[in-house]
């Protein structure tokens, strides 16, 4: 067990060195760069060399890679080009607003999809099944950046005051108002997910029903509560938790349209305005910051299935599974 | 032996005693996507306490089905279309569901056909003995498993399904089905298919030895004739659905009435005579339960003109209850 999470670890790892390289090389190709960002229109090419030599870009790539690497090794992600404040806190700032906004959204939706998809399979073919398998097809086909501008539109113009549709309050400045801002984005991130999730969870509860162990419990005369709770949930949820894993990705990629639409002072928008004005190191740490929280995300999510599932546990156990 | 009256003009009435189970012109039809297929039809037959009537019958014949009406656990797609079940008394149909729930696995028990997906796959094997029986401790567990000659796996009960064997899982169903419900009836289907020789013969013994002592009453599926005429003392021979012949366990053997049971007998290796070519019955099974009359008559060697637009009533011939036109003749 130790040694899978060990050899988890060292793959993300590396994956992580893969990203970086892969985005470090892709901004310095991108057209234009940093020092027209940063100087506008027609510089005088006295003051192009000076600021190119600040940025250390009049280096050769590979020696620019080489330091790059030496710092990331000692934990130095350096300063941003036009800020210059360290970008370590830059994303000190804007990461928890990320984390708070992303983890709202994947609980409630987790919450609601898993109630709905359970309900849904409950209660089949009745009002409540249909109502579930319609509105998660609808919600489904909904963008999540369309549903958030509609919101803002709603909630900005129409019934205002009821919900905050832009900017953001930390919660350490007044807890009920940051809650408050984060109703609408959160619902806007997820509801998709959620929907996935309902889906998944009804059709693997309907399937794990017609299972052979359902029905020698049942007659054992089990009853039907207690089915449903020890035997059709607990195997139905296996191939859910899967699901909701893979869903990770959207909660953190999707946190870009989000964040940029409610004004919301994450990653997202950060990420956004760094590759835009090609400043380097704070790009290359928003890709790092948000590739690890979906990786550990997702190695979490595999050591879940992990506990879940006897079968796989037992194969490494006894050295039979990888 | 009391006469009984024959409700339905069809029923089998049991050798000895009052009937604890009594099923009358019992149908049962699946809805598909091709329309109704009739699974069941027009079954009737009693069964006294401590009685094992023998279920055969080729796959697809009804007898599965069957069995999970008796328990009223029919897929969603499927009903009870006509027909009556009595059980000790009541009527099966006419209870709540609540009702019936709380007869399923302590007065009527099942043991299912395949038992390597019968078990919970992500709970252990000894959580899932307790759950279905009550205050179980270290020596009644004991007990149990030894008396399935399962005592080796005792100190391996926190594994979990996947980890048993397939004949290890089968009787560990029947310990815990059979032996630790006790239950008045118990249904088994195709209880030992999965099991080799040697354990198929103690898991037999045991359950014969269940209903010497305590009384146990059984249907017994399986489309295996010899395992069947070790156990039963009336076997049941089912072809599309319908009950075709019903005969005490040595009648059956001695003097087959119905022409399906008399090629079913003659396709046992062992049974025809040293250098006859095996004998297999020409023909399948596939839509004779759709057509009018007899559905054995497209396949059947003595099959007449009648066979083919009437189906048969039962008929009384010796021990035997036959549904054929020609039953009691000298075929
Ligand atoms: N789930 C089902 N859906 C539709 N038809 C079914 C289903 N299960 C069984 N049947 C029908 O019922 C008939 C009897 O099946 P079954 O009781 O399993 O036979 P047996 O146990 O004798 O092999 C089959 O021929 C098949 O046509
Ligand atoms: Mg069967």
């Amino acid at each position: 067990m130790l040694r899978y999470v060990g050899r988890r670890v060292a793959g993300l790892a590396l994956v992580l060195l893969i990203v970086l390289t892969l985005v470090f090389f892709m901004l310095r190709a991108a057209p234009g760069g940093p020092v027209d960002a940063y100087l506008g229109m027609n510089p005088t090419p006295e003051k192009r060399a000076e600021v190119e030599h600040r940025f250390g870009l009049d280096q050769p790539i590979w020696v620019q890679y080489a330091k790059f690497l030496g710092n990331l090794a000692s934990g130095d992600l350096g300063n941003s080009l036009f800020s210059d404040r360290p970008v370590s806190a830059i994303i000190g700032e804007r990461l928890p607003v990320t984390l708070e906004l992303s983890l709202a959204a994947f609980l409630f939706w987790v919450v609601v999809g898993l109630a709905a998809g359970a309900l849904a399979a409950r209660r089949r073919d009745s009002f409540v099944d249909g109502l579930v398998r319609v509105g998660s097809v609808v919600a489904l086909s909904i963008p999540s950046f369309w549903l958030a501008l509609v919101l803002v539109v709603v909630f900005g113009l129409y019934i205002k005051g009821v919900l905050p549709s832009s900017g953001w309050v930390p919660f350490t400045e007044d807890p009920w108002e940051n809650l408050r801002g984060v109703v609408l984005p959160a619902f806007a991130l997820g509801l998709g997910s959620g929907a996935v999730i309902a889906r998944t969870l009804r059709a693997s509860m309907i399937e794990t029903t017609r299972a052979d162990y359902v029905s020698f419990a049942r007659a054992m005369g089990m009853p039907e509560r207690r089915v449903l709770r020890r035997i059709t949930l607990r195997n139905a949820i296996i191939p859910t938790a899967t699901v909701i894993g893979l869903m990770l990705g959207v909660f953190v990629s999707g946190t870009v349209l989000v964040e940029n639409v409610f004004n919301i002072p994450g990653i997202g928008q950060t990420i956004v305005g760094a590759f835009r004005q090609h400043d380097y190191p704070l790009a290359i740490a928003c890709t790092l910051i948000t590739a690890t929280v979906f990786l550990v995300a997702n190695l979490v999510v595999d050591l879940l299935y992990f506990v879940l599932n006897p079968r796989i546990r037992a194969g490494f156990l006894n050295g039979t599974a990888r | 032996m009391a006469p009984e009256p024959k409700a339905g003009g069809a029923a089998a009435p049991s050798p000895a005693g009052p009937a604890l189970l009594s099923v009358r012109d019992l149908a049962v039809t699946f809805r598909t996507r091709d329309g109704e297929v009739p699974a069941v039809r027009e079954v009737s037959f009693d069964l006294a306490r401590g009685e094992i009537l023998g279920l055969v019958g080729e796959s697809g014949s009804g007898k599965s089905t069957l069995l999970t009406a008796l328990m009223r656990m029919l897929p969603r797609n499927a009903g009870i279309t006509a027909g009556h079940i009595g059980f000790d008394g009541t009527d099966l149909l006419a209870l709540r569901e609540d009702g019936m729930r709380r007869l399923r696995g302590d007065r009527i028990g099942l043991i299912p056909q395949r038992p390597m997906t019968s078990l919970s796959p992500t709970t252990s094997v000894g959580r899932q003995l307790r759950w279905h029986l009550d205050g179980l401790d270290e020596g009644r567990l004991k007990e149990l498993l030894g008396g399935v000659g399962l005592g080796a796996v005792l100190d391996r009960l926190d594994s979990y399904p996947f980890e048993f064997s397939g004949g290890q899982l089968q009787r560990l169903l029947i310990a815990v089905a059979a032996l630790g419900k006790q239950p008045d009836l118990l249904l088994a289907d195709e209880p030992t298919t999965t099991l080799d020789a040697t354990v198929q013969a103690q898991v037999l013994r045991l359950l014969l030895e269940l209903r010497d002592r305590v009384g146990l009453t059984m249907v017994f599926v399986t489309h295996d004739l010899g395992v069947i005429s070790q156990v039963s003392d009336r076997i049941g021979v089912m072809y599309a659905g319908r009950l075709v012949e019903v005969a005490p366990a040595r009648e059956l053997f001695d003097a087959p009435r119905h022409p399906y049971t008399r090629a079913l007998l003659e396709a046992i290796p062992g049974r025809h005579r040293r250098g006859e070519p095996l004998r297999s019955i020409p023909g399948t099974v596939t839509g004779a339960n759709r057509l009018p009359g007899c559905p054995f008559a497209p396949r059947c060697a003595a099959v007449v003109d009648r066979c083919h637009e009437e189906n048969p009533e039962v008929r009384e011939v010796g021990e035997s209850l036959v549904r054929c036109h020609r039953a009691g003749e000298d075929l």
